[in-house]
């Protein structure tokens, strides 16, 4: 089944609604913002010229976005004294969950072992750069983020590149899928946020705001799995329900999981920590690190160790 | 041919191997997931290491880790957790080994009769499965806990608000008690140190009180595999299975073959019925399919995988009870913050608990910050503060049900030996809309997976009657033990304990098989594990009863197959950490 995103025209009245409308899901997703921040580097690769964009340049912008987006969510979860838990009004003294590196934790899960279906993220993705603009209504020029000519060269051929990966049901890493529906969900939940610091809408938002997006991923009031649910095949709707709330609760879980977890600080071919996890030093657990075992024996509930019927 | 082959090294296919082996029979365990010959080299007691659901060492997922996990789809919020490798989901279990409810069998005319799922009783009494109890109690063997400092503020906490402690192994009030549990008791340094090199075999011997069972247990270190703290099956069950020629007088040793995930039962029509005739399997590392004929085959690879295995091998369902009627005791989680260490991160995964006939059990749990953070993360009532997703839940515990983000779960975690977590187990109802299928939307390359509906909001009055009252009991118990701060967080089904989804009955129009464990609809086919439970059995801990169980499924299959008499009654089993066990492990180098 192919499923391709509103193509762009190039020319004529129809045509620039449609590129508007892909402007506009680019934008909301937090691919415009990526191209922008990293741009001079996309340059100085050399590689990117008007048409032809490489995957690694594709990886690079979809990565930046993914992970300023995780950024937001780690610091929602687990705040501490980083930039993104100050941008969402709720930080604290020491460090959070971005200090053990969350936001490569989940990229790196959720890209490499979330054994979803292998296309339903394209197909979502797919489904919400159709539905987005119909529904979200498109983005007023003030909040437009301005570009160079050169970046929009820059995503013209990214938009084309995105397209043509859909299209051929190349598979879109899931990581990537989730932070361009935060993202997209982020800027209904909050217009203004189209535009301004961080790479990502999702990481502009208020702790609150942050609750709203999930609140309306997890509840669906108005959901996003309405939002798509008619681009969809019969089948793949059925499978939409568990997909969002799973979704939700599985990136909380994840984040929570990886902030408290000895992840960051695990060599993976020693097993052992080079450091004391940050998840360890914030719950006092192990203090004096790993153990096989702990002096903890008081004896037997009223000296019963042993029952016979 | 071999005469039995067994689909599934968990909590109950290594059972019946166990006992087969020991008669004679020829048995081979066909296990999808990894062998896990080498824990203490492979394992670690890290946590993302260990239960990151998607990478981790234990995992429902093939052995090479490189790969993704195996998929299920949930049609209904849900998460699971169940292993693949020998030992299965037992690898990381707590070892909690209570008897049923007696309420929850057939015959039961206690005052309280009603307050059970009558309608999918067991079809026989309690008192026809006490021997297979006692048994099994002997073989693994099950013992009374050891305590901490988590499990002595539990057993004050709860004597505080007027319970009794229950002394016998039979449930029959509300009451508390030491669990009795399948890990063995510590000895020697056991305990009594936190000093790794005082804690090697044979200097510790049992549980060495390290708070990892979660991570899959390999205490203490440089025992023999059979010695090893908690019986999971991979330490117990499996290691007699494969040595059974070495203990057992008429014994032949089971063979195993791991990475071995079966996609299909083979059938032939023998005087009109449908007959079990073997199995075919994909070796997951390379995808070259095996076939391979048995006398009989068993079914054990679990609660979420039997069905779809079921009905991919397009077995006869002609009344529809495939799959229907899984229970998941309608777990919750009510976690209190104290003002004083409560020893929560040490000792057995869980040491004590209290049952309430007729509405399930609370205990007490030992687990690690992240697996803690997570697990609150799983709330069915929204974000406190922010959102309740239409519950937020208030009780004796401290504002709505909900789970803490932010600056409040950071506090809440600040000190992680100071919180105790009470699991609750609810005695859930069989109800025909929770379900196990095979997917219509997805494959994977063994076959459509299993889709999973389990509808929390929708269970039965009872069930989620039930709940409510064990949830606000812990928190009783929590504040009585001094708790300043108590979060419920009202969790999603949590599939840790997942029973009856093959259940055994009598009326074909609602059970898959019958009294002696095998299919209604198909001859030489039985049942060993979870799945065969014809009920959540009152609440306790499911594994002991299906092990029981399949103990008694074996005798059947001897007598019905293989012209044998049963033994249970007649004969005294052998314990899994006798001596001539362990000489023949070491010897065998397993
Ligand atoms: C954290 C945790 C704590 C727990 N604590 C307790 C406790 O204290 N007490 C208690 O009673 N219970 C406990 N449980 C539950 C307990 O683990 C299960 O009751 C028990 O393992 C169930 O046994 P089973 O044989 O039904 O399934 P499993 O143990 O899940 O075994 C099924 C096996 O079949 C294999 N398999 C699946 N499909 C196939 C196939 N097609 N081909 C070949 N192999 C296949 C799987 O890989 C797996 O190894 C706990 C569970 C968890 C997760």
């Amino acid at each position: 089944m192919k499923k391709n995103l509103p193509t762009i025209k190039t020319d004529g009245e129809e045509e620039s609604s449609h590129f508007k409308q892909r402007r506009d899901f680019l934008t909301r997703s937090g691919i415009v913002g990526a191209v922008a921040a990293i741009s001079p580097m996309l340059l100085a690769s050399n590689k990117t010229q008007a048409g032809w964009i490489s995957n690694s340049v594709i990886k690079q912008v979809l990565d930046a976005v993914t992970l300023d987006t995780f950024k937001g969510v780690t610091a929602f979860v687990m705040p501490g004294n980083d930039w993104h838990s100050i941008t969402q009004g709720e930080a604290t003294w020491g460090v959070g969950g971005l200090a053990a590196n969350t936001d490569q934790y989940l990229l790196e899960n959720l890209d490499n072992y979330l054994p979803w279906p292998k296309d339903i993220g394209n197909s979502i993705l797919s489904a919400l750069g159709g539905a987005l603009s119909e529904s979200a209504g498109s983005i007023p020029i003030s909040l437009a983020i301005l570009l160079k000519p050169v970046e929009v060269i820059i995503l013209n051929a990214l938009d084309k590149k995105l397209d043509a990966l859909i299209g051929d049901s190349e598979v879109i890493p899931l990581g990537h899928v989730f932070s361009l529906i935060l993202n997209i969900t982020a800027t209904i939940v909050n217009p203004l946020t189209i535009n301004g610091g961080h790479i990502s809408a999702f990481s502009r938002l208020t702790m609150s705001e942050k609750a709203q997006v999930f609140q309306r991923l997890e509840t669906g009031e108005p959901s996003i799995s309405d939002l798509i649910g008619g681009k969809l095949s019969a089948k793949e709707n059925a499978f939409l329900p568990d997909l969002m709330s799973t979704f939700i609760r599985s990136l909380l879980q994840l984040a929570t999981f990886g902030s408290m977890s000895e992840w960051h600080a695990l060599d993976k071919n020693t097993k052992a920590l080079n450091q004391i996890p940050i998840g360890w030093q914030l719950s006092n657990y192990l203090p004096n690190g790993p153990v096989e075992g702990h002096d903890d024996l008081l004896g037997y509930w009223q000296g019963r160790s042993e029952i016979d019927a | 041919m071999r005469d039995v082959i067994i689909i599934g090294a968990g909590g109950g296919g290594p059972v019946v191997a166990k006992e087969l082996a020991a008669q004679g029979l020829d048995v081979l365990m066909l296990e999808a997931g990894g062998r896990n010959a080498n824990p203490e080299q492979d394992w670690t007691h890290f946590e993302d290491d260990g239960n990151n659901p998607l990478s981790g060492a234990q995992r429902f997922g093939p052995s090479d880790r490189s790969k993704p996990a195996w998929y299920r789809q949930l049609t209904t919020p849900a998460m699971n957790m169940n292993m693949a490798g020998v030992g299965g989901t037992t690898q990381i279990y707590f070892g909690n080994s209570p008897r049923a409810m007696p309420g929850a069998f057939k015959g039961y005319n206690g005052e309280d009769a009603a307050d059970y799922d009558r309608n999918f009783e067991f079809p026989f009494s309690y008192e026809e499965l006490r021997p297979y109890y006692e048994w099994v109690e002997e073989t693994l063997p099950v013992q009374t806990a050891a305590m901490g400092k988590n499990e002595q503020l539990f057993y004050n906490a709860c004597e505080n608000i007027g319970m009794n402690c229950q002394t016998s192994r039979d449930i029959s009030r509300d009451a508390y008690r030491p669990q009795q549990n399948a890990v063995l008791q510590p000895g020697g340094n056991a305990g009594l140190s936190s000093t790794a090199s005082e804690l090697t075999y044979p200097n510790a011997t049992g549980c060495t009180m390290c708070g990892h069972c979660v991570q899959g247990c390999y205490e203490p270190l440089g025992a023999p595999r059979n010695l090893k703290a908690k019986r999971s099956t991979d330490n117990s069950y499996v290691p007699m299975a494969l040595t059974a020629d070495a203990w057992a007088t008429k014994g032949k040793a089971a063979s195993i073959i791991s990475d071995a995930f079966v996609t299909k039962i083979h059938t032939s029509n023998v005087n009109g019925k449908s007959t079990a005739t073997g199995v075919s399997w994909r070796n997951t590392l390379t995808g070259e399919v095996v076939s391979e004929n048995a006398k009989v085959v068993v079914m054990a690879a679990g609660c979420l995988e039997n069905p779809r295995l079921w009905q991919n091998s397009n077995l006869p369902n002609s009344h529809d009870w495939v799959g229907r009627g899984l229970t998941d005791h309608a777990f919750d989680l009510v976690c209190g913050q104290f003002p004083f260490d409560t020893g929560s991160t040490k000792g057995v995964g869980s040491s004590a608990r209290a049952d309430f006939p007729g509405k399930g059990c609370i205990e007490p749990t030992t687990i690690g910050p992240a697996f803690l953070a997570a697990n609150l993360n799983m709330s069915d009532s929204g974000m406190r503060g922010y959102y309740d997703n239409g519950r937020g839940v208030y009780g004796q515990w401290d504002g709505p049900s909900g789970r803490p983000v932010g600056k409040e779960l950071k506090s809440f975690l600040t000190d992680i030996n100071k919180i105790m977590t009470m699991l609750i187990i609810t005695d859930d109802d069989v109800e025909a809309d929770n379900r196990v299928l095979p997917s219509s939307l997805l494959n994977d390359d063994n076959g459509a997976v299993s889709e999973i509906t389990i509808n929390k909001r929708t269970r039965s009055a009872r069930t989620l009657a039930n709940r409510e009252f064990l949830a606000n009991k812990a928190a009783d118990i929590l504040r009585a033990a001094g708790a300043t701060n108590i979060v419920r967080a009202d969790i999603v089904p949590l599939l840790i304990h997942v029973q009856s989804s093959m259940r055994m009955g009598d009326d074909p129009t609602n059970s898959v098989i019958n009294a002696n464990g095998e299919a209604h609809e198909v001859d030489a086919l039985y049942i060993a594990d979870n799945s065969a439970l014809s009920n959540a059995l009152g609440g306790p801990n499911p594994t002991l009863t299906t092990q029981a169980l399949a103990t008694r499924t074996s005798e059947k299959i001897m007598q019905k197959h293989f012209a044998g008499t049963p033994w249970v009654t007649s004969s005294s089993p052998l314990s899994s950490i006798d001596n001539l066990v362990t000489q023949a492990v070491m010897s065998r180098g397993l």
